[in-house]
């Protein structure tokens, strides 16, 4: 889709034409599920998490004004409903932790796949800083671009992206990483 | 790790795919669920509440509780305790008829409860879906459903140890030939009674 095809369906959209938001949602889907499956670690709530952030985004579709990029926009709904997610979780399951902090005493055996360890990392992240680390290095961001997704000011970019590598080196180092 | 390597590694670390099925029907997913929606155009027109407000709550009812659990240093991992349906036996006096499955995924072991005590006493049920190189394990009641490939399965049992998984397009038993299995690689059965 190039980018005048794009601000097509972008108009049609805004119009209520699903077909056209459908090409939209075909264009991005692997993006977004890669970043709520970042942000989560789970499938099934990445998947939940990928279709409200299209459902969203549909919803406010009158407010991108095309000033930054599509791709950019939809990144910035998908952190807040990331996010959002988490904040509910923990509000929602304020007990459950109570009893999983008293069963906690040792880490279970780290997983197995190279993907798997690095995520079991990521997921040990505050989720400001998974989302830093995320954008600018799994997903090759500059920090600018970050920042204007995150709604942020650059500076938090690399402050959270900075804290969050010396975290992540620090964790990985201590599973003896290879 | 010096920078360059977790540079290498955060890279490399590939997302698991969810094979072309899936995309093919997430678009359409999405569009069934506008159609509840207004258009943009004429939500704004009506100033109505942001639909994101409804959308929330509704998704809000579908993940219901997510957790980490760690044991202490006991012999088994969060996979063969699972596996072994020690997990389920620990979890369910805590939520009786609450508890609807627990899942393990890249955070450890995950519960799915019932906002309400509304689950019925079943049979439990190992299940484990293996496809494009990733594993899908979950402990969950007959009768009750998971969602997997954007639509859902549900499971179903008898005190006979037959188990079925029954989906849209989808249907995996452990008797007989599997009908449709779409690539996949399945196992389920019948953990012991605890009702």
């Amino acid at each position: 889709m190039t980018d005048s095809e794009e601000d097509v369906w972008v108009a049609r959209s805004r119009h209520g034409d699903p077909d056209a938001f459908g090409a939209l949602v075909q264009t991005y889907q692997r993006m977004i599920h890669d970043l709520t499956y970042r942000m989560t670690g789970s499938m099934t709530a990445s998947e939940d998490l990928a279709q409200e952030t299209f459902v969203r985004a549909f919803a406010r579709l009158h407010t991108f004004r095309g000033d930054a990029k599509f791709s950019s926009w939809l990144y910035r709904i998908a952190l807040n409903v990331c996010l959002d997610w988490r904040g509910r979780e923990s509000r929602r399951d304020h007990a459950q932790r109570v009893w999983a902090q008293e069963e906690q005493s040792a880490r279970e055996s780290p997983p197995e796949a190279t993907g798997e360890r690095v995520q079991s990392a990521l997921m040990r992240l505050p989720a400001k800083q998974r989302a830093a680390i995320v954008l600018t290095v799994c997903n090759g961001m500059s920090h600018a671009e970050a920042a204007t997704a995150l709604g942020c000011a650059e500076a938090t970019v690399s402050w959270r992206a900075f804290v969050a590598r010396r975290r992540l080196a620090r964790i990985l180092s201590d599973e003896d990483f290879q | 790790m010096k920078p360059p390597d977790l540079e290498k590694h955060l890279r490399a670390a590939n997302v698991p795919d969810r094979g072309a099925a899936y995309w093919a029907n997430f678009p359409e997913s999405v569009k069934r669920r506008l159609g509840t929606e207004r258009p943009p155009a004429e939500r704004r027109r009506m100033g109505w509440l942001p639909a994101s407000v409804a959308v929330g709550t509704a998704v809000g009812g579908v993940v219901l509780g997510f957790f980490l659990w760690h044991r202490p240093a006991q012999a088994l991992d969060a996979y063969s305790r699972l596996k072994s349906g020690q997990a389920l036996y620990e979890a369910l006096p805590r939520y009786l008829g609450r508890l609807q499955a627990i899942e393990q995924d890249g955070n450890g072991l995950r519960l799915v409860l019932s906002k309400e005590r509304d689950v019925p006493p079943s049979l439990p049920v190992w299940v484990e879906i293996y496809e494009s190189g990733h594993r899908r394990s979950l402990v969950i009641f007959s009768g009750q459903s998971f969602r997997f490939g954007g639509g859902d399965i549900e499971v179903l049992a008898n005190p006979e140890g037959q188990v079925m998984l029954v989906g849209e397009d989808f249907l995996w038993t452990n008797r007989g030939k599997p009908a449709a299995t779409d690539g996949m690689r399945v196992e389920a059965r019948l953990l012991p009674k605890v009702f």
